[in-house]
This record gives C-alpha cells, sequence and structure tokens, in this order.
C-alpha cells in the first residue's frame, strides 16, 4: 500500500516536472537555487531522450557544479578562461553585470540551455535571459566563483568560470572600541555642553570621537570650552583639534582650550569692554583706519597674549611630563610641544550697548569659524584655515614657525587676528576640521554662503535648537556622528545663537 | 572625498620568474583582500602597480581599493632591470593624478611609494637622477624591500625612507611582507599633520630594518 502510494506521488511529480521544462527558462528570470535546480536536471533529462549515447565522451572533465552533475547528458564540455567580474561595491545593494559578451561568442539560436552555477548559498544569483544579465544582492563579503554553463545545439557544454568580488558594506567594517580610560591624558570619547546665557541666546556644542580613533581604541584628540560673562554680555567660544599623529595631542587641545579661557576671561573684563568702547563706535561710523589699529592692538593682548600663553604651557607640560616619565620609568624619554600639537579657534562675542555685536577671532590651524545670518543668506568667516600642499596638512599652535609667530606683531594681527560688528546673527559656529572637510569639502567652500545654507538647513532639521536646554546638545552630538566615506576624523562644534 | 594614492613597484625581472613572482601575486592578492576588510583603506586608498623588467609599464592605474582588479604580474625569461625607468614612470603618474594644492578641490593625503626588487638597477644613470626627482614628490614614505640576497641595499638606501630585506622570495615572507604593507596602508590612511614623514608599523619577523 504504502509503497503504491509512494509510486504513484513519484510519477505525478515527473509528469508536472514534464511540463516544467516545456516552458523555456527564458521566460522569467529565474532564481538559482534549490528550485532551479530540479527544474534544471530535469530540463537536462528531457534532452536525454534526444541526444545518441554514444557520443559520451570518456574522459577526464573539469568538477561541474553540484546540480548538473547528475545530468548523463553527453556533450563535449568546453572550459574557457576565468574571467572577472566588476567588482560589487558593497554588501546589502542590488549588483547586475552583464555577460552579454561572452555569449556574442554564440547565434541566438544556438544557444539551447544557459544555467549559473554557484558554491554558497550566500549568494543568490538570478538570471536575466532576455538582457544576458547577472544579478544579485549579496549579503555577505567575499571572493565568489560562479560558473556559468552554455549548452549549444552541437551538444557541446561551454563552461565559463567568473569571479566576482563583494566588498564589505565599510559601515559594518568599523569598530568602536572604547579609549583607555586610565591613559596618561585620558579623554572621555565624546563630550557636549549647553549653556543658558540669557533670553534667547544659547551656546551649545559637542565633541565626538572620530570613526578613525574608534576603530584602534584611540583617544579622542579634540576638545573645546564656552563661558558667556553676564556682567559684560560676553561670550568666549574656543575649539582645538590635536594632531592625529601627536602622541599627547588630546592633551595639548585640552590645555590650549583651558588656558586660553583663562586668559581671555581675565582680560576680558567690564573695564576693557569700556575702554574700548570710544575706538569700536569711532570705527563704526567713520571706519576709521586708526580706531582699527587701537581696536586690535586691544584684541591682541586678550587673544594673542592668550594663544601664546597656551602655547607656553603646552611647553611647559611637556617637560613635566619628560620629568615624570623619568621619575616613573626610570629611563630618559624626550618630549616636545610637537608631541601635543593643536590648531586653536577662539572667538570672543560681546553684545554693544547700541544692540550690535562686537565679534572677533583668532584662528590657527585647520576647521572653519563663520558668523552665519540666515535671512541675508550671509557669512563672515574671520579668518583662512592654513592648509598644506597635501590633504591633513595645516599648522599648528604649538610650531615656532614664522608661518603661525612671525616676529612682527603686525603681521601677526594681519594674517591671524579679525573683528566685525553686525547688527545680529543666527549663529556664530566653530568646528574643527572633522565636521567642515566632509560639509565645505574645499577651501573656498568656506566662503560660499550656500554651502553654510545647506549645513545650516540640515542641523535645522536634526536638532530642536529653540527648545534651549541640555537636550539640544545631545541632538548636536547625535547629528555629528554623520555619514560621510572617508571623513572618520574627530568631529566638534559650537554654536552661539 | 580625499584620497590615500599607494604606489607599489614591482621588480619582473628574469631573476623573479618562478616561484618569487608567484609569490608576489598571491601577495598582492591578499594585500588587497585585507585591505578590502579595513574600513579606512577601503574608504580611502587607491592602489597603482607598476612592474619593471626591461621596460617600465603600468599594469595598474591608480583605482580604489573597493573596485580594484588585479592583473595577473608576469615576468619575461631574462632581460635587465630597468628600475630607473620606473621611478621616471612613478613620478609622472604622481604629477597628473595626485590633486594638490588647490582651494577647488579635495587634496588627496600624501601618496606612498613601495618598491620590491631582488636585483640592481641596470639603468644606473636613470636610476641615480630619479632618486631626487622621486624625493621632490614629498611621498609620505618610500619603503624599499630587496628580497632575497642578491638585491642592492645601498642603491635602495638613497631612495627609501626605509629599506626592508626579505631573506628569501618564497611565498611565506612575501606574506608577511604584504601584510605588513597593508598595515602601512592603514596607518597612512590616518597619519596626519605633524610628522612629515609616516611612523611604519613594526615589521614582522622575517622581515628586517636595514
Amino acid at each position: 500500500m504504502n509503497v503504491e502510494n509512494t509510486e504513484e506521488q513519484k510519477n505525478e511529480r515527473d509528469s508536472v516536472g514534464g511540463d516544467l521544462s516545456i516552458t523555456p527558462p527564458e521566460n522569467s528570470a529565474v532564481e538559482v537555487g534549490a528550485q532551479s535546480e530540479t527544474r534544471d536536471g530535469e530540463n537536462k533529462h528531457h534532452k536525454n531522450a534526444e541526444v545518441d549515447v554514444n557520443e559520451v565522451v570518456d574522459q577526464p572533465q573539469p568538477p561541474m557544479p553540484s546540480h548538473l552533475e547528475v545530468s548523463p547528458v553527453p556533450q563535449k564540455v568546453i572550459p574557457h578562461k576565468l574571467k572577472v567580474l566588476p567588482n560589487c561595491r558593497i554588501t546589502g545593494i542590488d549588483y547586475q553585470a552583464s555577460l552579454a559578451d561572452v555569449l556574442a561568442m554564440f547565434a541566438p539560436h544556438e544557444i539551447v540551455d544557459i544555467g549559473l552555477s554557484q558554491e554558497t548559498d550566500e549568494l543568490k544569483l538570478q538570471w536575466n535571459a532576455e538582457k544576458y544579465e547577472i544579478s544579485c544582492r549579496p549579503g555577505q563579503a567575499g571572493d565568489f566563483d560562479i560558473e556559468l554553463c552554455v549548452d549549444v545545439v552541437r551538444h557541446e557544454r561551454h563552461i565559463f568560470p567568473f569571479k566576482l568580488t563583494v566588498n564589505a558594506d565599510p559601515k559594518t567594517l568599523w569598530k568602536n572600541i572604547p579609549s583607555d580610560q586610565n591613559c596618561v591624558y585620558s579623554k572621555p570619547d565624546s563630550d557636549k555642553v549647553f549653556l543658558s546665557c540669557r533670553d534667547s541666546l544659547s551656546i551649545v556644542a559637542a565633541s565626538q570621537r572620530g570613526r578613525s580613533h574608534a576603530q584602534e581604541g584611540k583617544p579622542r584628540d579634540d576638545d573645546f570650552i564656552a563661558e558667556y560673562i553676564a556682567e559684560s554680555e560676553c561670550a568666549i567660544l574656543i575649539v582645538a583639534d590635536g594632531a592625529g599623529s601627536a602622541k599627547f595631542s588630546r592633551e595639548g587641545s585640552r590645555i590650549a582650550t583651558r588656558t586660553a579661557l583663562e586668559h581671555v576671561r581675565a582680560s576680558c573684563t567690564a573695564d576693557f569692554w569700556k575702554a574700548m568702547q570710544p575706538a569700536v563706535t569711532k570705527w563704526m561710523t567713520e571706519k576709521n583706519g586708526q580706531a582699527e589699529m587701537s581696536i586690535k592692538a586691544a584684541l591682541y593682548k586678550v587673544l594673542v597674549q592668550a594663544a601664546w600663553e597656551a602655547k607656553t604651557k603646552i611647553k611647559k607640560e611637556a617637560l613635566n611630563h619628560e620629568a615624570r616619565y623619568r621619575a616613573d620609568y626610570k629611563r630618559a624619554e624626550k618630549f616636545s610641544a610637537r608631541d601635543y600639537a593643536t590648531t586653536l579657534i577662539m572667538t570672543v562675542a560681546k553684545r554693544l550697548e547700541c544692540g550690535g555685536w562686537f565679534i572677533s577671532t583668532f584662528w590657527v590651524g585647520d576647521g572653519v569659524m563663520g558668523i552665519y545670518d540666515a535671512k541675508a543668506g550671509q557669512v563672515i568667516v574671520q579668518g583662512t584655515p592654513d592648509g598644506g600642499e597635501y590633504g591633513g596638512q595645516t599648522r599648528f599652535l604649538t610650531e615656532d614657525s614664522t608661518e603661525v609667530w612671525p616676529q612682527d606683531a603686525n603681521k601677526l594681527i594681519e594674517r591671524r587676528l579679525r573683528f566685525d560688528v553686525v547688527p545680529s546673527f543666527d549663529g556664530i559656529v566653530l568646528m574643527t576640521d572633522g565636521v567642515s572637510d566632509p560639509k565645505f569639502e574645499t577651501d573656498n567652500n568656506l566662503f560660499n554662503p550656500g554651502k553654510w545654507a545647506e549645513l545650516w538647513t540640515e542641523l535645522a532639521g536634526e536638532i530642536s535648537f529653540e527648545d534651549r536646554d541640555i537636550t539640544v546638545a545631545d541632538a548636536l552630538l547625535k547629528w555629528m556622528d554623520f555619514w560621510s566615506p572617508g571623513n572618520h576624523d574627530d568631529r566638534t562644534m559650537m554654536i552661539l545663537y | 572625498m580625499r584620497r590615500l594614492p599607494v604606489y607599489l613597484l614591482v621588480d619582473t625581472s628574469g631573476s623573479m620568474k618562478g616561484e618569487p613572482i608567484e609569490a608576489v601575486n598571491t601577495g598582492l592578492q591578499m594585500l588587497v583582500s585585507s585591505l578590502r576588510r579595513d574600513p579606512q583603506a577601503l574608504e580611502t586608498a587607491y592602489l597603482s602597480i607598476i612592474t619593471f623588467d626591461r621596460e617600465a609599464r603600468l599594469v595598474l592605474p591608480l583605482t580604489p581599493v573597493a573596485e580594484l582588479q588585479l592583473p595577473l604580474i608576469e615576468t619575461p625569461d631574462c632581460g635587465p632591470t630597468m628600475t630607473g625607468a620606473a621611478l621616471e614612470l612613478v613620478c609622472q603618474r604622481v604629477d597628473t593624478e595626485v590633486r594638490t594644492q588647490s582651494t577647488d578641490i579635495k587634496r588627496d593625503w600624501k601618496p606612498l611609494l613601495f618598491i620590491m626588487t631582488d636585483g640592481a638597477p641596470s639603468d644606473i644613470q636613470k636610476y641615480n637622477e630619479m632618486v631626487p626627482e622621486c624625493k621632490k614628490r614629498k611621498f609620505a614614505a618610500i619603503t624599499a624591500c630587496a628580497a632575497g640576497m642578491k638585491a642592492k641595499i645601498d642603491a635602495l638606501r638613497e631612495l627609501a625612507t626605509s629599506v626592508v630585506s626579505l631573506d628569501t622570495c618564497d611565498s611565506a615572507t612575501f606574506s608577511q611582507f604584504f601584510q605588513w604593507v597593508s598595515a602601512s596602508i592603514s596607518s597612512g590612511a590616518q597619519s596626519v599633520g605633524v610628522s612629515s614623514q609616516l611612523v611604519l608599523p613594526p615589521p614582522p619577523e622575517a622581515i628586517s630594518i636595514v
């Protein structure tokens, strides 16, 4: 009973198979897998009936794809040279490649059947018989061997081996290894701050370790600090980018920002602004050159002096560290300011009694600072970044070079110290090159109001600035994790708004 | 995007025929697959291969790692080693394709140069002319690999920022070398700024810095 039943079912299945084999596979994109395996097998079976069995060639044959192995088709197997398909860029995206040039050696009416084989289940290939295209959506990276078998009317089976390389999605390759919080000069991998200055005036800042550092468990090299002095209605904004290749640059950027802040805070007293007011008024009404000089001379004592003190303090720290190292490890090691290399952008924004803003910046290195006015679609960039011949080259606060510290104070003022008076602004924005590189791409774009508008729109879309509380800093930090291929430096951004 | 251009100069003179060149081909495959697994290299590194025997040939133009397909590197039966011609070609390529000094385009990272040879330059005059030219191109690092006992280290020292030597030209040694090259490229993709020279990761056992 049982046996009979099985026999019946088998017959039934065979007849279904027979029907299937009449349907030409070209009619649809055939998925190669378990399903098509039976279909292919039966195809061969069907053909077998018409072929002279004597033609079987009794000679060593190249290994056959598993699903074809069972076929007793008497064919001459003709292997072809390995070809390489264009790489699949990343996993998880659609891939398509035409094999038309390979099949061009056959006239369409010669081709009896086309089959694809593969060795793994990780790559489900589709074959488009009309366009002679293979397509797939690989789920795993790797090198895959594919064979295309073409049966032609003269009882030949042509086997074309192909290699397909699938790259991993870089996003899946990045690791996030926490940095050692017990190492010398340890630093949290991210940081953020929100300061409420007064009604409708806040400072928000966030700093995120770059993926290239996260990949190796290295610490964040960027740093920032901000303060609002209510008494004189003056905001101090500072960001610093420690050089990726300097071993203690994380401490360099920390010392630079802290030291600079201390000096600027101590200098920007109510008396200081009072003393400067006449020159500012004169400059605003007459654009007087002499007034400009006296403003810059006053600012020199605040900002340039702050930067110089930061540099000096870093140099001192290098020596201190050398002494500590000698005491701890009982052997000498040289450390210098170079090991603490950092950039520095610092901005002082002071609300004037007339209602406008007096804004001044001192800037060494890359990154960017801008005063953005959305309504007017304008941006004032208070300086120019230091760039080199190649990417990633810049100047550092810690250098002794005359490029950064010219002998002549006037030259230094001209190159690195700026001030402007604006009636209002939407945001004063400071950022390290981890943000400015992906968002502005080129140095010229840093001065392009269109690019600033794009950035501002993007930020406004992601961050509810008007909430004016710590959630704004959270949102900024979250936004800063944006994806941009090849741009994985530390990112720091600060906005006064 | 900022590219990290990497130039590999491979000696394909007759003496490399057989196991050495097979080891080079295997080594290059390994190099490329390990770069593909490194996200930084996968996104930024661009590779170019120049071979040199009786002439210098660009066998792989500067190609992003993700799109790269290695050509099979072959050697003639015999003939001279035109190392100088290879240096000349790499300088030409750098001049035309590495993007520098512009405010309108994104500047590339400083390029890396690796040169591997098992002999001495046959075109010594050209070689000597090209050494200072290569230095002018400001590679972040020029690493020379003297493969086997017959490789002339002195000539390489003139050119390279670091010279390593491989005692044997077998596939195990080559594979270690190419792994090290891969690690150097990865760290090159991250090294920024201060030091004008790239600090190479420590080499594996079979490779000695000379």
